[in-house]
């Protein structure tokens, strides 16, 4: 078992209080492509956003690899998160400065990796999502599903253990979002890479091995 | 000095000048103690008059422009940090987010105010030595009192540079880690 999440809950407090999670409870095998599915305000983010460390919960328990991540200070998050997880946004996230190649071995450089082999690994990957003639190019002239390629290079690149996915075809036309998820779904096969991804449609359930619907805050199902 | 200047006994004083101003009385202390005990020994300013009470208010001036100067240029350090970490607090979020520790963050940011300061302070030296000074030798400013050029003091410069240097640390710094603080998903998407 890779995730094991124990009565989490979610409470964004301000004006008026939101309960986005209600005790959810489920676990993610070593491998598998879980899709989280609900609708919008089901609470789908909030629990990527939990299991990703990317912030904290109100309540509950998250086992990652058998780490409690919530007992990890901010520092020691930062390091796993940069070690461990991968993630893919739904704006693809990609610092406008950066070209392809620089986005993609930044987390290499951060990991202080060696320069020719960051740019060597770095290469391989953009190759691997099709990016090869676009090594020099800025995020602002790319489209929208060669963005969201060159976030899941850079996602993978220091093959974490776990891969999130925040709704990464929202932006996307049919043909672009069909590609990705057939990406991602060969990255699973072939990587045998635990992804974690959110979406709404319900199409996307025939590319993950699990879904689980999300519904006000609690799980309506896992199927 | 007599055979020097081809004259016995016909000079009623002695003008010495000293290389660090503001050392007059250890100069007197030290010709005091070197046997020059009866004659009459004072700093230029007591046999000056009207002259020192001008270069008085010439460094009073001075202060209070180099205070403004000063003033205005660490404002200028403080509100282009504070706009350009603003503006780039999605990105800012992004890197946390992929695992770029807060101290990078900040620290980068810091060493880029003091990239800005350094370039401005060493562009403004340049323009003093270079461009100034020279004119004002050229084209001295005719006073009552006589021709007034440009005098630039080393550690005048030393002094505005370190102020600005440390403007610039400050500056870098409290924008920075404040955006750095922020929860990832604030910082990304501007909510909670």
């Amino acid at each position: 078992m890779i995730i094991k999440v124990k009565n989490l809950e979610k409470i964004y407090s301000g004006k008026v209080s939101v309960h986005a999670l209600k005790g959810v409870s489920f676990e993610v095998e070593e491998g598998e492509f879980m899709a989280v599915m609900g609708r919008s305000g089901s609470g789908k983010s909030t629990l990527l956003h939990q299991l990703g460390l990317l912030d904290t919960p109100t309540k509950g328990e998250i086992t990652i690899d058998g780490i409690n991540i919530l007992k990890m200070s901010e520092r020691e998050k930062t390091y796993f998160r940069l070690n461990e997880l991968g993630y893919v946004f739904q704006e693809y996230a990609l610092l406008p400065e950066l070209n392809v190649l620089e986005s993609v071995y930044l987390p290499f450089m951060l990991q202080g990796v060696d320069k020719k082999e960051y740019i060597k690994k770095a290469t391989e990957v953009i190759e691997k999502v099709g990016l090869e003639h676009r090594l020099h190019h800025l995020p602002r002239e790319l489209s929208g599903g060669e963005q969201q390629r060159v976030a899941m290079a850079r996602a993978i690149v220091n093959n974490p253990k776990i891969l999130f996915a925040d709704e990464p075809c929202a932006n996307l036309d049919t043909q672009s979002s069909k590609t990705i998820l057939t990406m991602l779904k060969e990255i699973n096969e072939n990587l045998n890479q635990t992804i974690v991804m959110v979406t709404h449609e319900p199409d996307d359930r025939k590319y993950v091995d699990r879904a689980l619907w999300l519904k006000d805050g609690e799980i309506e199902k896992i199927e | 000095m007599e055979s020097v200047l081809g004259s016995r006994n016909r000079a009623s004083e002695i003008i010495v000048k000293i290389k660090e101003e503001g050392k007059e009385g250890d100069m007197i202390e030290a010709l005091r103690k070197n046997g020059i005990v009866n004659e009459k020994i004072k700093p230029w300013k007591d046999y000056s008059g009207t002259t020192a009470g001008a270069v008085e208010s010439f460094d009073m001036i001075k202060y209070i422009l180099q205070g403004i100067a000063i003033l205005v240029a660490v404002s200028t350090i403080f509100i282009i940090s504070f706009v350009n970490v603003n503006n780039r607090k999605r990105q800012i979020g992004i890197l946390k987010a992929i695992g770029m520790d807060k101290r990078i963050i900040i620290t980068s940011y810091i060493f880029q105010a003091l990239f800005y300061t350094i370039v401005g302070i060493l562009v403004g030296v340049a323009i003093i030595y270079l461009v100034l000074v020279p004119y004002f030798i050229k084209n001295p400013l005719d006073f009552s009192l006589g021709l007034v050029t440009l005098s630039v003091e080393f550690i005048d410069i030393a002094i505005s540079a370190l102020f600005l240097l440390i403007a610039a640390i400050v500056g870098g710094y409290f924008p920075s880690s404040k955006v750095a603080e922020k929860n990832i998903i604030e910082s990304i998407w501007g909510n909670g």
